[in-house]
């Protein structure tokens, strides 16, 4: 068999089966992988399914069907690559989710930015008390509300870095938000 | 079938190359020359003249004249960057019928990938002049930061030139093709590219064959350009003080001092000053003619331009954090674009990494180079000698939300090909339509980014709110363009939605420009 006919063989196998293959499959990873050997494992891959590696065979529907799987690599890839979505992809797949839900997407995202930072930063009991309602704000998108609260954190924590930090953020989002107010150019509306 | 090259289509020089025998090799013109200037000159019958003989006309016909024809492609007739170019252009610049800018020179208005189809097809048929035979595909670069819209007139650009456009690619990406060709060491590089219109980094990791970029940033409006438009506007100050005269604000005089400029920037590549003249600027009350006669030094130089340096910073600062890197983490700078011939540029560079910048390959051809071979890694017979390349999308794509706030489907940096979905629901009773604006950009506010069009899903069963749910499924290809289906979950039936490109133009236009269809 020519090695055009067995990579356009392969492809369409591949191409079949990609509703049913998870992450680790698609990568050719073990579940208990290493978190090293997941970039290695995303090259190794790529040399073989990256669609431009048909490009020369002119086959469209080979093209189509091998973008259509490697659009899935990379998403295995981008998932497992970092910690927290794969330990949230773990959980989803246990569950039978063989494709990280959108949600899940987000939430291990917030995940990943809650540990960088908010709740954990106020260091005095007063303080934490007005930072949890000034966080609650921002996720209400009060930003006034939540403006007010920080500075009312910051009189019994004055040099937090954070408090200041989200100060500047939610100083600005409240003036984007009374700007849009005024002029709402683009709004999603529904008819 | 023809041969496959890859064109470097630069703001203000282009170049093409071709992988023979394995080696990439530049081509150049009759007369030895390896660039082009990108400038299209138009003359009387209709005449079109490109390249070097093109680029004379600049100063006597300016107004026929169209240079760095890329920094308005694919843009809208009324964003900020169209009104910056309207100020520095001697031709005239006019909205287009769906928005768009279009130029127009003698009496005749043009959409801008038409302009910078002559400087492809010129391109073409230097290459085909070069090879002896024809020259029907090839892999274009642009910008890494270029969005949907500017990808995609390129695209058309190449189509109305009659090439077939194998790939767009980053020029950043395509350097570190060329810089990294049969290297085969595992190394993380970063790319710096300060052309004549644009800026971008780029960091990529290279292993054996496979260069995976990691993160990109850029800016489309800093490049060489600037740097001589800051000097011209020094030595019209300068000028002022000698005669009193202020030549700040008129057309020509503006185009003669940014030509010197842009003549000293070269000259002080090499001597420590250099001495400005520009005759004839103005006329004095008296009648006499005033010229200017001024000393350039290069610490005078580098005064003037250090606030452009220092802005090209902070975009790779942006670019190692989304990389998750530090300077020390990068093995090799590579250097490309005209500007990196600048000594103060390479100084400063160096210095940013802690590492002496690479630049053993012409950056004038690096890109071309580049180019030449993802267009050898998409045709070859075979796979051996061939890379595969990895690249990512350079901004977030996303949708307008309630409050005027952009949601992000697709962030930043994500690799390409790839596709996000997101369900919409009703928000209203019985409402049988839905509309949704895509944006592409980093701003939190959809207004800040750059509109890629909006389109409507509508016959939507009437039902009471929430209950209809369509899914629309965002799916970005690589050449870094931007397709669109929906699905209505409840029957299942799917519609592929093209993005009404609201400044660019459909294909039956692209087609009907096309210069074999013209037969000119």
């Amino acid at each position: 068999m020519n090695s055009k006919l067995r990579k356009a063989i392969e492809i369409e196998v591949i191409y079949d089966l990609l509703d049913e293959l998870d992450y680790y499959q698609l990568l050719g990873l073990e579940r208990d992988a290493d978190p090293a050997e997941v970039e290695p494992a995303f090259r190794a891959q790529s040399r073989i399914l990256h669609p431009d590696r048909l490009a020369r065979l002119g086959d469209a529907q080979l093209t189509r069907q091998a973008t259509a799987i490697y659009r899935t690599v990379n998403e295995a890839y981008r998932c497992l690559k970092e910690p927290e979505s794969r330990v949230q992809y773990d959980q989803e797949l246990a569950q039978g989710q063989i494709r990280i839900s959108d949600s899940g997407r987000s939430d291990a995202k917030a995940a990943g930015e809650a540990s960088a930072d908010p709740e954990k930063a106020a260091r005095t009991e007063k303080g934490g008390k007005y930072w949890r309602l000034a966080l609650q704000q921002w996720r209400d998108e009060d930003y006034q509300g939540c403006v007010m609260n920080i500075q009312f954190a910051l009189n019994f924590e004055g040099d937090n870095e954070v408090f200041t930090e989200w100060l500047d953020k939610a100083q600005k989002a409240a003036t984007d938000k009374a700007k849009t107010k005024e002029k709402n150019p683009y709004k999603l509306r529904f008819f | 079938m023809g041969v496959a090259v890859g064109i470097d289509l630069g703001t203000s020089n282009s170049c093409v190359a071709v992988v023979r025998d394995g080696e990439p090799v530049v081509l150049a013109d009759s007369r030895g020359r390896k660039t082009q200037p990108s400038v299209v000159a138009y003359g009387h019958g209709g005449k079109v003249i490109v390249g070097h003989r093109a680029r004379r006309n600049l100063i006597y016909a300016p107004q026929n004249t169209i240079a760095s024809a890329k920094r308005l492609i694919g843009r809208r007739f009324l964003s900020d960057t169209v009104r910056r170019i309207m100020g520095h252009t001697a031709y005239e610049i006019v909205e287009g019928p769906n928005g768009g800018a279009r130029c127009r020179v003698m009496g005749k208005v043009m959409a801008v990938p038409e302009v910078s189809a002559q400087v492809l097809r010129h391109m073409k048929e230097l290459a085909e002049e070069a090879l002896g035979e024809e020259v029907d595909q090839a892999v274009i670069t642009v910008p890494a930061y270029f969005n949907d819209h500017q990808r995609q007139a390129t695209k058309d650009a190449a189509t109305i030139a009659g090439l077939q456009c194998l790939r767009i690619i980053n020029e950043p990406t395509a350097a570190a093709l060329a810089y990294g060709f049969k290297q085969g060491k595992r190394q993380h590089i970063a790319i710096y590219d300060l052309g004549g219109g644009t800026f971008d980094i780029s960091i990529l990791r290279l292993d054996d064959d496979v260069f995976e970029v990691v993160s990109t940033s850029g800016d489309t409006f800093l490049g060489g350009d600037d740097f001589d438009y800051a000097v011209a506007d020094h030595l019209a100050e300068v000028f002022k003080r000698q005669h009193n005269v202020d030549i700040s604000s008129l057309r020509t005089p503006r185009m003669k001092l940014r030509d010197a400029a842009e003549r000293a920037k070269i000259a002080l590549t090499a001597a420590d000053e250099v001495e400005v003249r520009v005759p004839a600027l103005a006329r004095a009350q008296t009648g006499e003619e005033l010229g200017l006669t001024a000393i350039l030094t290069r610490e005078e130089y580098g005064r003037i331009v250090a606030p452009l340096i220092q802005k090209t910073f902070l975009v790779c600062d942006d670019a190692l954090s989304s990389a998750k890197m530090s300077t020390a983490q990068i093995d090799h700078v590579l250097m490309v674009g005209g500007m990196s011939r600048t000594p103060l540029i390479r100084q400063a560079v160096g210095e940013y990494f802690s590492k002496t910048a690479y630049t053993d390959i012409n950056p004038d051809e690096v890109v071309a180079i580049g180019a030449a071979i993802q267009a050898f890694n998409l045709t070859a017979e075979d796979e051996s000698g061939s890379s595969v390349l990895l690249d990512v999308t350079s901004q977030s794509l996303g949708v307008t939300v309630v409050g005027g706030f952009c949601e992000v489907i697709i962030p930043r940096n994500t690799p390409i090909p790839t596709d996000a979905s997101k369900v919409f629901h009703t928000a209203h009773d019985y409402q049988t339509e839905v509309r949704i604006s895509v944006n592409q950009g980093e701003g939190r506010m959809a207004a800040d980014n750059e509109l890629l069009g909006q389109f409507v899903l509508d016959d939507l069963r009437p039902a009471p709110r929430g209950e209809v749910r369509v899914r629309v499924t965002f799916e970005i290809d690589s050449d870094g363009i931007v397709r669109v289906v929906a699905q209505d979950l409840e029957t299942g039936k799917s519609r592929d939605i093209r993005i009404e490109a609201s400044s660019g133009l459909t294909d039956d236009e692209v087609q009907s420009m096309r210069f074999d269809h013209l037969g000119v």
